[in-house]
């Protein structure tokens, strides 16, 4: 299944040129959470791009900051405690970080969409399906009761959902994560936004199920040309959905390429490490990385690169300097391995 | 084969068990309310064992008719009585019934509920049909009816006021048990144990119900709390400790045709009450943060 | 739903039943007899018997139960073995005291206690919600008949302000259903408190932000509109309590309620006026609580839809 992905995944990979077409662009966001007696830097200095009708994937474990990027895009990081210290965040050209609340309530769930983890509890136990649908399209499109409920069935149709009329009416503790999903999905995309955050989709989903939620997602990017930023630590549903992947390891980027490339060339060990994951878990019910060692303490954090606690190829420059952001052909890394080589070219 | 499972099984929950008590300790210290809370009990207590040592029945009955209805002074702490006793020495005798019930009738509830509660859940069925009728039963008599209801047929004394009060708390733990029984029974480290070939009623009493032990603590502690104010209550409308045993409600009932000249009198014993139960809510409050962190914040 | 009700109200039948009877025969266990006090030194052993007799206080337990519940089926609850009065009359003519207070207590607590309980939420761990909270424990702390007599000392005797007794006044209501409100308010406040928080906790509340609901409907429709049902609940409850808790402040304030004329009934042995009291207030209590529970599985979208649409299915997806 991967290399399938790979293949057709990269074949669409395009030159970014035309700045139009960027519809998210997040430069050097810092975001911490400011705790009674610590500081969590949960995002230190991410930046990416995004065009129409792409999708990027975030990758990374649990805690790596992934999530708090997301959060930081639609300006929804819990307040106490999170902070967001530093970063440029635009979508379609609008900068986030400087609109007030109500300029912000207009763009959420209009021009920005988010889904979240677990569907079922996302959704408010005592409304009905197609009450929490309409309120998204009366809420920006102005409808009216009556035409928003139609509007809602049809979008209950979009995602394919099985009899799309009795689930207006049921509660989401009646249907299955997978329907809530796409329950969730219908509401997303209800007022045709230009992104779309997904925020491990599918994590909280069979297997089965995860393929067709992912199906879902594809097909709607490309009928309704929403770019998609897709958040998850499994490396096989970034194949199927990304074109561009952005490695995050405990709030850093780690390296930035083409899904062929980071599949086929992974040049950041800690990339290497997710990927051998991925085949080391074909089974189908282990989907989850499960690395063995401790999770980087995102409270006392090293000087030098953050991965070299676990990295196998460490150097004494690893320890003592963090690595500089080096460009290739076709991506960013962020690892000494890169800086001496190109060094070692020049000499 | 067994006995080595069987040792590792003890051995990790014993490790378990030693830190998760530590840890709930130092989350209980660090929580002002409880802190509080623990103080008042402990000077309660303390206030109960000094006056097992030092207050003998003269001094809490006999009559000194020159004193009487004298206010808070340095000489008399709270002032005295109708038959010129000294408040604060009764008070601090009466310590001792509150107190008593405090721990007494919670006690009851506890060893009685529990009891009930974790064979309906555990075994289910008629056993649970019936336990649970049952409980509803005694869920629909007010507790206060029940309480002068029971009194009355045992006689006033300390001892029947604990069982009236504690026969009221019943209810609560059965349902309490049941439902933490209910939620463990199915967790794997008991089909282990059943596995082993323990039985039945040894799983229930050390397997399961160790694990429903926050719900139970964190449900005891606020019934100590309505259990001293239903104690006081009832002997306040005489069913219980009558005077001239100096309980606190009691105390209270007996200063009511003394309130406008001698209002101290109604003022501390009921101060007190308030104060242990105050104390008993805190720590329960507490506690319930203490076992599950993950409620706050 | 109509099924689930029908249920639940037919097995109150039996609950009462047994309600009735234990009450009877604890009653009837308490040592003592109505006699007592009528025999005098001239009777002789025949007189005295005669006398037992003439109550039925010579028929076994079972007899005299019975004979009781046939009244009772037949809707007579029996006379007072000493004032001959009926039992129902006497009730009938006390209850709307005591229904009155329980009552304006409630409202009283209700109205206080939910914009604290908001009030301590929005604000939670900050100075404003500990001190809430700490006085709400208190107030859960306090004996209601010491805050009753209290408020008699300063407010009555002191500054003549209220009276102390029922007087026909409303003035008289003031002073007991402050008492008696203020314990209830305490635990209202705290439910409330924990109920919105407990809500605001939830991941859907993210999801409407997400969605761009202005903050102002998050925080009314979405949050406070789930928060609210265990509030109803516990206010529901409360009434129950309170109803057959009254005789502690009817005994401060000497209130012409079902409460003192139990325990009148219960010191005098008079086991027929007794009995009617306990068991007409149990039912009363059970009835409300009934009420709550159905109150809340019909409000609660996740407990209806399972009684409703039959058997709760999941559908895949």
């Amino acid at each position: 299944m991967s290399n399938k992905a790979i293949e057709t995944a990269g074949s669409q990979q395009a030159v970014i040129t035309n700045n139009e077409d960027i519809v998210l662009e997040v430069q050097d966001l810092v975001v911490h959470y400011v705790l009674k007696k610590s500081v969590v830097e949960a995002v230190n200095g991410v930046s990416f791009k995004l065009k129409k009708k792409r999708a990027i994937g975030l990758v990374g474990e649990t805690g790596a900051g992934k999530t708090t990027t997301a959060l930081a895009i639609m300006n929804l990081v819990p307040d106490p405690p999170g902070v967001i210290k530093n970063g440029k965040i635009t979508v379609c050209g609008k900068d986030m970080l400087s609109m007030k609340p109500h300029q912000l309530e207009k763009i959420r769930g209009k021009d920005i969409s988010m889904i979240f983890q677990e569907p079922v509890s996302c959704l408010n136990p005592f409304l009905t399906v197609g009450e929490q649908i309409s309120e998204v399209i009366r809420l920006h499109r102005g409808a009216d009761k009556k035409s928003a409920a139609q509007e809602a069935l049809e979008m209950l149709k979009l995602v394919r959902i099985s009899s799309p009329e009795k689930r207006m009416n049921q509660y989401p503790h009646e249907l299955s994560g997978g329907m809530c999903q796409r329950v969730m999905i219908a509401m997303a995309l209800a007022s045709r936004p230009s992104l779309l955050i997904a925020d491990e989709p599918t994590t909280a989903l069979d297997v089965t199920v995860q393929a067709q939620i992912l199906e879902l997602i594809k097909d709607l990017k490309n009928k309704l040309g929403t770019a998609i930023l897709l958040i998850s630590h499994d490396m096989g549903v970034i194949a199927e959905m990304a074109q561009r992947v952005l490695v995050i390891y405990a709030g850093k980027a780690m390296e930035y390429a083409d899904v062929r490339s980071i599949f086929k060339k992974p040049r950041h060990p800690y990339t290497v490490d997710l990927l051998k994951c991925v085949q080391r878990t074909e089974q189908l019910f282990r989907r989850q990385i499960n690395l063995n060692k401790a999770v980087l303490d995102p409270v006392n954090v090293p000087l030098g690169c953050r991965f070299h606690f676990r990295c196998p190829d460490v150097k004494d420059i690893c320890i003592l300097e963090e690595p500089p952001i080096i460009d290739f052909d076709g991506g960013k890394v962020r690892c000494w391995k890169y800086a001496e080589e190109l060094k070692g070219e020049r000499a | 084969m067994s006995s080595n499972v069987k040792a590792q099984v003890a051995v990790s929950r014993q490790y378990e068990k030693e830190n998760r008590t530590l840890a709930v300790w130092r989350r209980l210290r660090s929580n002002p309310g409880a802190v509080v809370g623990l103080i008042i009990l402990a000077a309660m207590v303390l206030m109960m064992i000094y006056s097992f040592l030092f207050i003998s029945y003269q001094d809490i009955y006999t009559i000194n008719s020159k004193n009487r209805f004298a206010p808070p002074s340095s000489q008399h702490l709270f002032g005295t009585d109708e038959s010129g006793r000294d408040l604060a020495k009764r008070i601090a005798y009466g310590s001792r019934y509150s107190l008593a019930v405090a721990f007494g009738a919670v006690a009851i509830g506890v060893i009685v509920g529990t009891f009930f509660g974790a064979i309906a859940g555990y075994f289910g069925g008629w056993v649970d049909n019936l336990i649970m009728r049952i409980s509803d039963i005694m869920s629909s008599i007010p507790s206060t009816l029940l309480g002068m209801v029971i009194v009355t047929i045992l006689g006033p004394n300390l001892l029947n006021l604990l069982i009236a009060v504690g026969v009221t708390n019943i209810a609560g733990f059965i349902r309490m048990a049941r439902a933490s029984v209910l939620t463990t029974k199915n967790n794997e480290y008991v089909e282990a144990a059943r596995a082993i070939g323990m039985s039945e009623f040894r799983i229930i009493f050390t397997q399961v119900l160790p694990n429903s032990l926050s719900p139970l603590i964190v449900t005891a502690t606020a019934r100590m709390a309505t259990s001293i104010l239903a104690a006081a209550g009832l002997s306040f409308l005489g069913f219980g400790i009558a005077a001239p045993r100096p309980e606190w409600g009691a105390l209270i009932s007996g200063s009511r045709n003394f309130i406008t000249y001698a209002p101290h009198l109604c003022t501390f014993p009921g101060l007190f009450i308030m104060l242990l139960a105050f104390a008993c809510a805190l720590l329960g409050d507490g506690l319930r943060d203490a076992l599950d962190p993950k409620l706050k914040k | 739903m109509l099924r689930y009700c029908a249920i639940r109200i037919a097995m109150l039948i039996p609950i009462l039943l047994c309600v009735s009877f234990i009450i009877f025969w604890l009653i009837d266990l308490a040592p003592g007899e109505i006699t007592d006090t009528m025999i005098t030194d001239e009777m002789t052993e025949e007189d005295i018997q005669a006398l037992r007799a003439k109550y039925d206080l010579d028929k076994p337990l079972i007899v005299r139960y019975g004979k009781y519940i046939w009244n009772l089926l037949h809707g007579d609850l029996g006379r007072s073995q000493i004032s001959n009065l009926s039992v129902w009359e006497q009730y009938k003519i006390r209850f709307p005291y005591t229904l009155r207070l329980s009552i304006y207590s409630l409202i009283l607590g209700v109205a206080l206690a939910i914009p604290a309980g908001i009030f301590a939420a929005k604000h939670a761990g900050t100075i404003w919600d500990n001190l809430t909270t700490a006085f709400a424990m208190l107030g859960l702390s306090m004996p209601s008949f010491w805050l009753g007599l209290m408020l008699l000392i300063y407010f009555s005797s002191k500054i003549k302000m209220f009276p102390a007794a029922y007087d026909g006044t409303w003035k008289s209501y003031v002073l007991p259903v402050v008492a008696n409100g203020f314990s209830m308010m305490a635990s209202i406040t705290r439910q409330t408190r924990s109920s919105i928080l407990d809500v605001s906790r939830q991941d859907f509340l993210r999801t409407a932000r997400a969605k761009g609901v202005p903050e102002r409907r998050v925080t009314y429709k979405h949050e406070l509109g789930n928060a609210w049902i265990p509030i109803i609940t516990q206010i529901g409850m409360m009434l129950g309590i309170t109803l057959g808790g009254s005789a502690v402040i009817e005994a401060v304030y000497s209130w012409p309620g079902v409460g003192n004329l139990l325990v009148e009934a219960i010191n005098r042995r008079d086991t027929i006026m007794a009995c009617g009291c306990v068991i007409l207030t149990a039912t009363m209590y059970t009835i409300i609580l009934l009420i709550v529970d159905l109150v809340y599985a019909a409000i609660d979208p996740r407990i209806r839809s399972a009684y409703t649409r039959g058997k709760k299915r999941k559908v895949e997806a």
